[in-house]
């Protein structure tokens, strides 16, 4: 199995938010995750990106054959896991293009890879800025720093799309987007998805799930999976809420 | 040995030792000179000070007041300051400068009156009192009209455990333009006072970065007293990376219409290291800008404070004044006292003052991190944005390159 989770509980602050959370996924699969506010998706991106403040009180997570939570944050990176931020986070005078190419280093470095020169990633990180409409002049500016909302979402899209992350995990990436930014996010998954990678969608919105097809939607309450379908689960939530699920 | 068995003991040797006024002055200072237990609770100048700075034996060899010149084609004014005076000036008459440079010297009557005007304004600050005490040396720059002077000053000790007491008077005459690069990388066991009084006249711009990479026990105390005339402006930052106790106290006064002045510090603590900040500006004409910003980072048991005012008078209308305070603990132990303060008497003015302090921002570090950069790499970039909004101001490369380079390396150091 590519990821599995298996009966994880975990808390902040001694409140439990997931409670015996089970999942699991295959090699290129999309799975989009849905639930009301508070249910706990956005501690479960987390938990799988390794963020450290939350109690694991149970269960287990594998991905690619190794525990998780025996990883910290950057050796999942490393590893392949991606997390596009709700809401990234402003670091000035960090500048996008030499962040980035480290970034992509350390995973190439874990892989036994060569890493790559300056030039030859900045030659990339423009192709691939220009496939996803992001300005040029972006790439000179400091991580996220001015950014409107729009734009701190396409660049964590191609943040990804340079990673090329075999899970990356969306949380809620669709939400407050302009038609322009939302055609940047689901052009970029689009463009990276193949059978050998997966992605984990967290979203509010039916709209998302029209244009990246998901195999499988999951609705989640108070911590855990009540309900797993197919693409009709959204269109129910789209027209009558969370209430009938 | 009191301070009062050090001065009897050396009084005639120091700076305008044969002067009535300064005699009168340095016993006043001795009269007043009460360092109890009370006092050193109480006095401002004292109260974040390491203790350990007072207890001295004085020791001050008596040099020449002869300056060599050189020439070696290179485009900036290299100032060798060893003990206080200036020993040997770089290519100061490569371009006919209007430039004058001078060791003080007991004859020099106008600047004794200059030192002995300013002394008003520091009467309950301890170490600027013990600094006219013991004073022993110092150097006069005046800068003519119209310059455009980049100058260096390195200073240095020519032997262990010295007592430097040094002032030092700058003046930049009408639409002067000066960059000014000082620095101290001092190894050998000693104490520096070191008070710069640096005078703007209208027009004229002065851009002053120190940097300060003492060892251990090289002790410095640097003070600075500006004052800014009409459309004058007045740059300074402070880049503080030694690991020795440190005290950083500098004002300045901006006496003429539209001038300005920014007082910026950064600096990084370790060990017991005590670091001791305080800028202050006043605005004491209309129209005027200024800005005071410190930002330090802590490891161990270090302790650093910093204090800052704007003093706005009535007749300081239309002020625009900024103060930020920042601290980054990175240890339980570590601690950092910050004190704002506004004291403002006009009524149309723009004045603000933010303090911060905390541990790295654990979501920051997790957004690196998860994007595969380890700890070290991800602390070394959050601490080089922590301090960008004042590194972004300076133009001088070398010196942001210096930032960079001692930054990575106090974190090496440190294990962070």
């Amino acid at each position: 199995m590519f990821l599995s989770i298996k009966n994880l509980s975990v808390a902040i602050d001694d409140k439990k938010i997931l409670d015996n959370f089970s999942l699991e996924m295959n090699k290129g699969e999309v799975h989009a995750i849905m639930g009301p506010n508070g249910c706990g998706k956005s501690t479960l991106s987390n938990v799988l990106a390794g963020k450290e403040e939350y109690e694991i009180l149970g269960g287990e997570i594998i991905f690619k054959d190794h525990k998780l939570f025996d990883l910290n944050i950057e050796e999942r990176s490393q590893l392949g896991i991606f997390l596009a931020f709700q809401y990234p986070i402003e670091i000035p005078g960090v500048n996008i293009t030499p962040f980035l190419k480290a970034s992509l280093n350390s995973k190439l470095k874990k892989e036994g890879k060569p890493e790559v020169d300056a030039l030859s990633f900045a030659k990339e990180l423009k192709k691939v800025a220009s496939e996803l409409g992001i300005k040029t002049e972006m790439l000179s500016r400091s991580v996220n720093e001015g950014f409107s909302g729009g734009e701190k979402k396409r660049y964590e899209i191609l943040q990804m799309s340079i990673l090329k992350p075999s899970l990356a995990i969306l949380d809620e990436t669709d939400s407050g987007l302009d038609v322009d930014a939302f055609k940047t996010v689901t052009q970029g998954v689009n463009r990276i998805k193949n059978d050998q990678n997966s992605f984990l969608i967290i979203t509010h919105y039916q709209k998302l799930l029209d244009h990246i097809i998901p195999d499988f939607i999951h609705v989640m309450k108070d911590g855990k999976i009540i309900k797993s379908g197919d693409k009709s689960i959204a269109e129910q939530i789209e027209e009558h809420g969370y209430k009938n699920i | 040995m009191t301070i009062a068995d050090i001065y009897t003991e050396s009084k005639n040797n120091f700076l305008f030792s044969d002067s009535t006024n300064f005699s009168s002055l340095r016993n006043d200072i001795l009269t007043n000179f009460d360092l109890s237990p009370k006092i050193r609770k109480n006095n401002e100048s004292l109260k974040h000070l390491d203790p350990h700075v007072l207890d001295f034996s004085y020791k001050y060899l008596k040099s020449t007041n002869n300056i060599s010149y050189l020439d070696n084609h290179k485009e900036i004014i290299d100032i060798k300051v060893i003990d206080g005076k200036v020993s040997a000036v770089q290519n100061m008459n490569k371009k006919n400068f209007d430039l004058d440079i001078n060791n003080i010297d007991n004859s020099n009557l106008l600047i004794e009156k200059n030192f002995l005007d300013f002394q008003e304004y520091f009467n309950n600050d301890y170490i600027l009192n013990l600094n006219s005490l013991m004073l022993n040396s110092g150097y006069e720059i005046n800068i003519g009209r119209n310059q455009e002077v980049n100058i260096f000053i390195s200073h240095s000790i020519s032997d262990k455990e010295l007592t430097i007491f040094q002032k030092n008077m700058i003046t930049c005459l009408n639409d002067s333009k000066v960059n000014i690069i000082e620095e101290f990388q001092e190894d050998k066991k000693s104490n520096n006072n070191i008070v710069n009084y640096i005078d703007l006249a209208s027009g004229s711009e002065v851009t002053h970065l120190i940097f300060q990479n003492n060892k251990e026990k090289s002790n410095l105390q640097s003070t600075s007293y500006t004052n800014c005339k009409t459309n004058s402006k007045y740059k300074q930052l402070v880049l503080n990376i030694s690991k020795s106790s440190s005290r950083n106290h500098h004002y300045s006064n901006l006496i003429g219409d539209n001038a300005s002045a920014s007082l910026d510090g950064i600096f990084f603590g370790s060990n017991n290291q005590c670091i001791d900040n305080k800028t202050q500006i006043n605005h004491s004409s209309p129209n005027c800008v200024s800005s005071q910003r410190y930002k330090g980072i802590l490891t161990d048991q270090a302790k650093a404070s910093y204090l800052s005012k704007t003093f706005v008078e009535k007749i300081a209308q239309k002020t625009e004044a900024y103060q930020l305070s920042k601290g980054i603990l990175l240890s339980d132990n570590s601690y950092f006292h910050s004190k704002p303060e506004l004291r403002i008497f006009a009524d149309d003015v723009k004045c603000s003052h933010g303090s911060t302090i905390g541990p790295i921002d654990k979501d920051l570090l997790f957004y690196l991190r998860s994007r595969g950069l380890n700890k070290k790499e991800s602390t070394s970039l959050l601490i080089k944005s922590f301090f960008h909004d004042i590194i972004s101001d300076v133009n001088d490369e070398n010196f942001i390159e210096k930032f960079h380079f001692y930054s990575d390396l106090w974190l090496n150091e440190n294990n962070i």
